[in-house]
């Protein structure tokens, strides 16, 4: 088949959104399909967001392609009679995130007509699409409460999860994962502060800022953690991603109120490692059930160091968890076999 | 649901727009929604500000940019008329926020002058607005085309305006206040006419005095005054021409005061509101007439027209003076009828041309209009971007790309 | 610093265009800069289409980039404050493939209004940019003559000039690039009937699937099929070095391309003199009768005569180091070009 897969991005910024789109590519062109890969400049722009999407309904996609796969929007917007939807989430700004702080206009009259009018159109441009899945149940849950329509969850493997390797179960919990406000890596450390064993933490991942960076390396320095805690703010490659995995004690991963489980929570299953992570975090209980699979605890430092000093007690537990983790992957289907049959149905 | 609202226009003494404005924005408090005023004056018409509004305050011209209006309101309301030192600093607001627009009048030729003189200085800027401003010389389509919504005062411009604006058209009667004075005598031996507002042909006067040199019974028991500013070469064509029909000399009294108007009006027994062409979009003379409680004379057309029968008394437009004659000989024969009419014209302009009315649909409007915005300022933006590649506004790739906005939402509808 | 590149594609289509603005890519970040290439959609069939490709370009809003470099039309429409220009392709069938009769919009009152919104559009995207460059002599005078612009030319330098250090010559003529009409390898077959011992290669991705069967059907028709080597796919560029550096010579026919093209390139680099025809376009540039190659009539018996004259071992290799020095000369270097495209 001829395929195209169409997606919105902010140039120059890269990260899930945009690996799942190339990562299919690789798989889809390897079970023989030839795919072309289509990023659009999109920006999350009140103004002109309208436009940009009267223009992308303008594209032409027609002929060149039997099916086209769209993902991030406002990408879904385009017409093609073979049009699957990959829904990644929407702007959350104008969804479910209206009423907090990270709305970027005021709730007035007209702002809120806009809001109508951009819920409509994505409505009306899912509805056209022949198959619609989204990547998590929480963004599935998001689309039937606002859109009124069944996205079927399709969640988004990982590249060449054979390259994961597992080893001994080690000192260090590890969190790969960018090192953002919103990710709470600073709530670990809190939690490491608490613990009574000697278990260590390794936090590593990019930054967009330096802010945030800064306040994780005070709060190590301020509960003197400097020899436990391990801050590795850059852009972690592939392969050191698998070695620190592989012989991680578990993986930590505690994001407020994300929209799926996370790659980390992925990753950190192919390397046969549990992830420890909170009730608030989103979508990260959909793969992690706690005592089965990982850990679940509150929101709380306490409950946190509880959680990994209880790992670090019991080696066996670690590994039976992360064990499992590995299972689960199976069993939720997140595999590139499962992905293609679905989209191409 | 509207809370705070921005409302544009003239805000002075001077203009009865601004005292239009002035009641509104009150009935507007009245209904709990907090009001701010933006001038719209320019030059040397931008007297000192009338009293600011009680929940609000007054910015004078271009005192806001777009973005604090577009984040600080629910909606703007643009009150439009044909007069540039009133009304042109209203380009930016019509240009950025897709507001309501009020169109006091029927036609905005000098308007749209006023903005294509001041702006053959900006290049850049003018560009593609001027292309907008080309065909139609009312001004009518291309200003519509830059609101969410629009209210008009009559039908007679409603066609005009529902073709170019992607919001909605409402007609409400021209809200006016005009407090009582005594009843006219109306005796049945003399007749005290009065044509009131600026005296230029529209109004008809023409007709008046040719009607009452026409009649004997006229001739002889009518004296016609014209109440308001006239231009010394007007009064003295109207002088030479009741000469040459054998109609008694017409009186001036040149511009009054709201409270002289009140004296004169006292006086006077029936009021003329002739029209013809109609230019304005509703009349503050109507509504003043009715209030005054005075049979009133009109053309039946535009939105003298949609008066009852019996509360006005309709003349042929154009050629208004046999109607005249018939309507002032009956009027001296059944003084008393007249007076009832008077009666029910008071009383119909206090139902229907009342600031609360007005106030009431107004609101509506204004929600119609905030729920429409978005799509206006996109179609906008999509314009400039069409002007951009220099496409002509009929040509078909303009009405494509307006298909596409548009199909962003109307897709759920289609099978 | 963050640089956003724009230009357009067809799907599945991946030629010259493409390979530049991956190179352009890589070689920005080489140089520092954090940087990617979006390209966007290009329908333009049938030519009412252009107007809405015009409009939809317009309606792209760009952010996070500090400088966006757009190479094509409609891509360079796309609003930036900070634009570059490296027009390797204005909408040629609204200017030169128009005069030429070569062109899909209509001579029509509304084909000429479409010419002319195409070339208004592209006048003000030049008057916005920063700066603008020509991506070849033919792309200048294009411009010149059309838009009534003179730019600098900034030519695509070869991508890999440590792959083609030339070699011995295994005696055969190689023609590269791209398989399909506007290349004209089947006039290459014919020429063979009037070369006799001389040998040609060709290997290059073909435009469509049926090339290669007649190519091959062309040249047993003729009797020539024992001398011509087919290869048409798309070859890595280590494959395609060691064609371009064993060859005595290289062929490159295209009509009138609008720049000197990485096949000519590739050949000067590895030291071997070209042949081309007079109506061959930009590669006229550096092909130069005589002295850094042949160039002949496109007929087969012209194109014949010379594959016979650069047959010859010794003038080969002397117009071949000629070729050599006036790339050499001309510094076309990816440093030197991103240099010039940031500032």
């Amino acid at each position: 088949m001829r395929i195209g897969l169409v997606s919105s991005a902010v140039p120059l910024i890269r990260g899930g959104g945009r690996f799942i789109v190339d990562w299919l590519a690789a798989e889809l062109r390897r079970r023989g399909h030839e795919v072309e890969v289509i990023f659009i400049p999109t920006a999350d722009d009140p103004e002109t967001l309208l436009v940009q999407m009267a223009a992308l309904q303008a594209m032409e996609f027609g002929d060149a392609f039997d099916r086209v796969i769209t993902f991030r929007p406002p990408a879904h917007v385009i017409r093609h009679p073979n049009k699957v939807c990959w829904f990644i989430h929407h702007v959350r700004v104008f969804y479910d995130l209206w009423d907090t702080r990270y709305r970027p206009v005021p709730d007035n009259a007209h702002f809120r007509a806009l809001r109508a009018t951009l819920m409509e159109a994505d409505t009306a441009a899912l509805k056209e699409a022949r198959l619609l899945f989204s990547n998590s149940q929480v963004v599935a849950d998001r689309v039937d409460r606002y859109n009124g329509l069944k996205a079927e969850v399709l969640y988004p493997p990982v590249f060449e999860p054979e390259r994961f390797r597992s080893g001994g179960y080690g000192e260090e919990i590890v969190s790969v994962c960018r090192l953002e406000h919103h990710k709470r890596q600073h709530l670990l450390i809190e939690a490491l502060s608490m613990t009574r064993t000697p278990v260590r933490l390794r936090l590593c991942g990019a930054s967009f800022g330096d802010d945030y960076v800064a306040s994780l390396q005070e709060t190590a320095r301020r509960l003197d953690l400097e020899d436990r805690v391990v801050i590795d703010a850059r852009w972690i490659e592939e392969e050191e991603k698998v070695a620190a995995l592989e012989t991680a004690l578990a993986s930590a991963y505690a994001p407020l109120d994300e929209d799926s489980y996370g790659y980390p929570t992925l990753e950190a299953a192919h390397a046969r490692r549990c992830t420890i992570t909170v009730s608030d975090s989103g979508g990260v209980p959909e793969f992690v059930q706690d005592g089965v699979n990982g850990v679940v605890v509150a929101p709380e430092p306490e409950a946190l160091a509880e959680a990994f000093d209880r790992l670090y007690a019991d080696r066996a537990l670690a590994a039976r968890l992360g064990a499992a983790a590995h299972d689960r992957i199976g069993a939720l289907g997140v595999d590139w076999d499962t992905v293609v049959s679905r989209l191409l149905a | 649901m509207i809370e705070r609202l921005l409302w544009a226009g003239p805000w002075n003494e001077s203009s009865a727009i601004a005292r239009f404005g002035m009641d509104m924005v009150r009935q507007l408090e009245r209904a709990g929604i907090q009001v701010d005023v933006l001038r719209t004056e320019t030059g040397q018409w931008l007297e000192p500000a009338a009293a600011p509004p009680a929940t609000g305050q007054v910015f004078e011209p271009g005192g806001l940019n777009h973005g604090q209006i577009l984040f600080g309101y629910d909606c703007a309301v643009a009150n439009l008329g044909d007069h540039y030192g009133f009304h042109g600093a209203l380009l930016p607001l019509l240009r950025d926020t897709a507001p309501l627009g009020i169109f006091h009048d029927a036609w905005m030729g000098n308007l749209m002058n006023g903005w294509r003189h001041n702006l053959q200085h900006d290049a850049h800027r003018a560009d593609h607005f001027l292309r907008d401003l080309g065909s139609d010389p009312s001004g009518l389509p291309a200003i519509a085309a830059m609101c969410s919504g629009v209210v008009v005062h009559g039908p007679h411009y409603r066609d005009a305006v529902e073709a170019a604006c992607a919001g909605e058209v409402t007609a409400i009667p021209l809200a006016y206040t005009f407090d009582a004075i005594p009843p006219p005598r109306l005796q049945g031996d003399r007749l005290v006419v009065a044509t009131v507002g600026h005296i230029n042909p529209n109004k008809r006067a023409d007709e008046v005095i040719r009607a009452i040199g026409f009649s004997p019974i006229l001739r002889d028991r009518v004296s016609y005054v014209l109440v308001g500013p006239i231009a010394d070469s007007e009064r003295q064509r109207l002088s030479e021409l009741a000469q040459r029909w054998r109609s008694p000399a017409p009186a001036f009294t040149g511009w009054l005061s709201e409270e002289e108007l009140r004296q004169v009006l006292t006086g006077v027994d029936v009021i003329c509101c002739l029209r013809d062409p109609c230019l304005e979009g509703g009349s503050a003379s109507l509504v003043t007439a009715l209030l005054s409680g005075r049979p009133t004379l009109v053309s039946n057309q535009a939105h003298y027209a949609a008066c009852p029968d019996d509360v006005v008394m309709k003349c042929w437009p154009g050629r208004e003076a046999s109607d005249v004659v018939a309507h002032l000989e009956r009027v001296l024969a059944a003084p008393e009828d007249a007076r009832g009419m008077g009666q029910r014209g008071r009383d119909y302009a206090l139902t229907c041309h009342s600031p609360e009315a007005y106030a009431g649909r107004l609101v509506e409007a204004a929600e119609a209009s905030a729920r429409r915005i978005p799509l206006v300022r996109a179609a906008r933006r999509l314009g400039a971007n069409l002007s951009w590649i220099a496409a002509p506004p009929a040509d078909p790739v303009v009405a494509r790309a307006a298909d596409c906005l548009d199909n962003l939402v109307g897709r759920s509808t289609q099978t | 610093m963050k640089v956003l590149v724009l230009t357009t594609r067809v799907p599945f289509i991946h030629g010259g265009a493409e390979e530049l603005r991956d190179h352009l890519v890589a070689n920005l970040i080489r140089h520092g800069v954090d940087a990617e290439a979006m390209s966007i959609p290009f329908t333009w069939n049938p030519a009412e289409r252009l107007l809405d490709e015009m409009w939809v370009a317009r309606s792209i809003h760009v952010t996070n980039a500090d400088r966006v470099i757009a190479l094509k039309f409609p891509a360079y429409l796309v609003p930036h404050h900070n634009k570059v220009l490296w027009v390797l392709h204005q909408y040629r069938q609204a200017y030169d493939l128009w005069d030429a009769g070569q062109s899909n919009i209509p001579d029509t009152p509304r084909g000429l209004e479409i010419r002319q919104m195409i070339t208004g559009a592209d006048d003000r995207a030049f008057a916005e940019a920063q700066a603008v460059y020509a991506g070849s002599p033919v792309s200048q005078q294009r411009l010149r003559r059309y838009n009534g612009l003179e730019v600098p030319v900034l030519p695509a330098p070869l991508n890999d000039p440590e792959l083609f250090t030339g070699g011995p010559m295994d005696g055969y003529i190689f023609a590269g690039g791209r398989v399909g009409n506007a290349k004209r390898q089947k006039l290459l077959v014919r020429a063979l009937q009037h070369a006799p011992g001389v040998r040609l290669v060709i290997a290059g991705p073909p435009e469509s699937p049926g090339e290669a069967d007649e190519l091959r059907r062309l040249a047993a028709e003729l009797g020539v099929e024992s001398r011509v080597t087919l290869d048409l796919r798309f070859l890595t560029r280590p494959e395609l070095a060691t064609l371009v550096n064993n060859a005595t010579a290289g062929v490159y026919i295209p009509f009138d391309e609008d720049s000197v093209g990485y096949v000519t390139m590739e050949a000067f680099q590895a030291g071997k003199p070209v042949i081309t025809t007079t109506d061959s376009g930009g590669v006229l540039e550096i092909v130069k009768h005589e002295e850094t190659g042949l160039v002949a009539e496109p007929t087969p018996e012209a194109l014949g005569a010379a594959f016979r004259a650069l047959s010859i071992p010794a003038k080969a290799a002397s117009l071949g180091k000629a070729a050599q020095q006036l790339l050499e000369a001309r510094e076309l270097t990816w440093p030197a070009t991103i240099a010039r495209l940031l500032s």
